[in-house]
This record gives C-alpha cells, sequence and structure tokens, in this order.
C-alpha cells in the first residue's frame, strides 16, 4: 500500500521544489505526484526527483513538480516502497 | 520500523517557468487502455435507479472535517474520540468504499483536507441546518476553517457531540449547502452522534458518498418512485445495510452497475503487476508524446521504456507527466526521446506496485 506524504497546490504554469527528509538509507522509495483537481485535455504534471544524503543513515528527497497547464490545481506527492 | 517524516512542503528555491523543451513532443499519437478492468464491471443491464441531472457533483471531495463543541475536548474524553473518528475516516478514504462512484460521472475518493477541533461554541440542542450553516460560515470568515476553494471541491462535514440532535426528531444525519455573500455554494453536512463509532461512520460514509454525487439535489438522482422518503432521493437512501471495510463500518449505495446495494472491495491481486502497454518506433533523434487513459487513480504505477532495437550506447529517454482528466482515473502521457540518429524500437512497460 503506498502512502501520500504531502500535498500542495501549484499556480498556473509554476514549477516548486519541495523536500521531505529522515527517510532510511537502506530503503528504495519510488515516488508519483498526482493531481488532485480535475481537468481533461492535457497533461498536467510531471516531476524531477533529487536525492541527497542527509547523515549516515538517512536520505532527504527532493522533489521539483511542475504545472504543465495554465491553470491551477492540487496534487498529492505518493510514495512506495521497493524493500 | 521505517521512519518517514511529514514534509514541511518547504520551498527553498523560487518558482521557474517550464522550459520549452520539456512540453516538446506531438500529442494524442497512440490510444491505448490499461490492461485491468475498471472499478465497478458492467452490470448486466436493466432499469437505471438513478439518473444524472447534470447538476454539480464534488469529483475529488476535498473533505474538512469538523469536530463541534468542548465536549471532544473534555477529560475524560468522550468515546469515540475525535481522533478515534479521524482515523476511521483515513482508512475509509484510503480503502474501496468509494470507488464504486466511478460509474456516476467518474467521482473518484475524496481525501481527508484538513481536521478541526472547534470547541469555542458549542452546537444548539436541537439543532438545525441553518445552525450549522451559521456556524460553518462563521468559523471561515474567522481563518478557522478554510474558505471556498477554486474548484468548489471542500466538503465540510460536521460530527456532533453525544446526546445533541437535529430539531427534526429521527434525523441523524444530512447533507446540504448554503450560498454565501460571494454566491458560492457551500457544501456541507452534520452527523449525530450515539456515542458508537460504527454507527457514526456508517452514517458519515452515507452523507459522503451522497454529497459528492449529489451536493445540490441536482445530479445524481432516483427516478420517480425509487425513494419512499421525502427530500432529495440519492444513492444511500435505498440502502441501509451495512458493510465492514479495512475494519470500517460503512453503509452501501445503490450501484446502477451492479443493480443493487454495493459496497466496494478490491479485487484480490498480487502486486507488483508487471505488463507491456504499447510498443512504438521513433524516427532518428524524433521525441514524441504518447498517452494511455482509464487508469484507476487508486494504482501506483512505474512506468520503464526498453529499447528493443540493439544498439551502443544510450538510446532513449523518458519523461513521464500525469493527467487527472476525472475523479477516478488517470492518464499518462510518456515523452519518449530517441537519443540516436537510427530508428528505434521500443516497448513501454508499466508495473502497479500497490493500491
Amino acid at each position: 500500500m503506498y502512502g501520500v506524504q504531502f500535498r500542495g497546490t501549484l499556480q498556473p504554469n509554476q514549477s516548486q521544489r519541495w523536500f521531505t527528509y529522515n527517510w532510511p538509507s537502506t530503503n528504495d522509495v519510488s515516488w508519483m505526484v498526482v493531481p488532485t483537481t480535475a481537468q481533461a485535455g492535457s497533461p498536467h504534471v510531471d516531476f524531477d526527483l533529487a536525492i541527497e544524503r542527509a547523515s549516515n543513515n538517512t536520505v532527504t528527497y527532493w522533489l521539483t513538480i511542475h504545472n504543465l497547464t495554465g491553470d491551477k490545481f492540487d496534487f498529492e506527492a505518493r510514495y512506495n516502497y521497493l524493500n | 520500523m521505517k521512519a518517514s517524516f511529514e514534509s514541511t512542503a518547504a520551498v527553498l528555491e523560487p518558482p521557474r517557468q517550464l522550459a520549452g523543451a520539456e512540453t516538446a513532443g506531438v500529442t494524442g499519437k497512440v490510444l491505448a487502455e490499461p490492461a485491468m478492468a475498471a472499478a465497478v464491471a458492467p452490470g448486466a443491464g436493466g432499469a437505471a435507479k438513478f439518473q444524472d441531472g447534470g447538476g454539480p457533483v464534488i469529483e475529488i471531495g476535498k473533505l474538512q472535517l469538523i469536530f463541534w463543541g468542548n465536549q471532544w475536548t473534555s477529560i475524560p474524553p468522550p468515546s469515540p474520540t475525535s481522533s478515534q473518528v479521524t482515523g476511521n475516516v483515513l482508512t475509509m478514504l484510503a480503502g474501496p468504499y468509494m470507488t464504486g462512484l466511478a460509474q456516476y460521472r467518474q467521482i473518484g475518493r475524496a481525501y481527508l483536507a484538513g481536521q478541526y477541533v472547534i470547541n469555542t461554541s458549542n452546537p444548539p440542542n436541537p439543532f438545525t441546518d441553518n445552525d450549522v450553516a451559521n456556524f460553518i460560515s462563521n468559523e471561515i470568515s474567522h481563518g478557522v476553517l478554510p474558505g471556498v476553494d477554486f474548484a468548489n471541491q471542500n466538503l465540510y462535514l460536521v460530527v456532533m457531540p453525544v446526546g445533541v440532535n437535529n430539531q427534526n426528531s429521527g434525523f441523524i444525519g444530512e447533507h446540504t449547502y448554503y450560498t454565501d455573500s460571494q454566491g458560492n455554494r457551500i457544501h456541507f453536512g452534520w452527523i449525530t452522534n450515539s456515542g458508537n463509532l460504527g454507527a457514526l461512520t456508517s452514517v458519515l460514509s452515507h452523507e459522503l458518498v451522497e454529497s459528492c454525487t449529489d451536493p445540490e439535489g441536482s445530479a445524481i438522482t432516483g427516478v420517480s418512485g425509487t425513494c419512499s422518503q421525502g427530500g432529495w432521493c440519492e444513492i444511500g437512501d435505498v440502502c441501509y445495510s451495512n458493510s465492514v471495510i479495512d475494519g470500517v463500518t460503512v453503509q452501501k449505495y445503490y450501484s446502477n452497475a451492479d443493480q443493487g446495494c454495493i459496497a466496494p472491495v478490491y479485487p484480490a491481486l498480487q502486486f507488483p503487476i508487471h505488463g507491456i502497454q504499447f510498443r512504438g518506433t521513433l524516427a532518428p533523434n524524433q521525441t514524441q508524446l504518447w498517452f494511455t487513459f482509464n487508469w484507476p487513480e487508486y494504482y501506483f504505477v512505474q512506468w520503464q521504456v526498453n529499447p528493443t532495437t540493439p544498439g551502443a550506447g544510450a538510446q532513449i529517454s523518458y519523461r513521464v507527466k500525469v493527467e487527472r482528466p476525472s475523479g477516478a482515473y488517470i492518464t499518462y502521457w510518456l515523452e519518449i526521446q530517441n537519443l540516436t540518429n537510427q530508428p528505434v524500437a521500443f516497448e513501454a512497460h508499466y508495473d502497479i506496485l500497490s493500491r
């Protein structure tokens, strides 16, 4: 079962960077960003993932999330452990 | 135990405009449907009991869960506590309960946008719809509750303390709306509280699905003769039996597709589920955008594009973009780039990791 790490809102054509920290470095994590405002017609969102080794045992994930549309929308960042 | 901390959602870099290259490509190249069935299979036919009147629905509800009255913060705490109710609501929303609403204008699962214990006032006993509307309006105006959101998907559900009843004897829950000073329709409901957690979540689930499918009495409503009671005839009004999903008591609701009352559960599946969604070929140095639609929103899906043409060096790169065309479904857009000066064939693989 996946989890939702955070939710947010993006303004039209906005890109913004979020971070979430203290994730165990022994776990591999997959991320997915899903709009929670429905709107048909074109892709809403994509994201870039960057990883920081914040300590011996933990990593910080940095998600730069892009609004690909001219409309404001809400989204949620989902995570899924791979191991 | 894995430690994961709630993001502080801090913004460390200023917003930037998208580079043009990020949206390059040709849209709508391939239409491909996912291999798995939708949440609710079509029924065998027959007359639908509920029809769509075309009025507003709440496609992806932003639930604002409100506990009204100082009983919620009393010592010893009441039973159930606000935390217990909230925990059950979170489980309900994360599970399959609302997935059956996909048949009604592709409404999806709601999510808990906020939880509030407001003990600075107490509900009158008995109370009216107007009392609840005035309470919500007042708390919005004081900044305690969020106001109407840009898509008007907020749903304010107010949970009463034990022993506080509606003026209409026998009414244990209701949903309706009021119109604010800017002309926005504020969708809200209330749930009375007998002190039994299961009874409370049953009523709350009823008001939740009815609010999403018919927040103003003009969307998904029963055809003539469907309901026996007065007021709006809605999908919960012909189903008064309960079910337990993931340990939470919920009330069934009517499904036209199933021609009966349902409390959906997920089909038994073993994850991950791997497959090839589509294949294609890219001309030298070509970038193209494919999409694949009707993926249930509750699947966590990963994509990988593998070249099938042998080569030396990097051949393919790709980006995954997500569209939410409706509450219930996701469209994935794969922007695939040929990094070589030779044609490259590829396969787009999906892995459904969980739900």
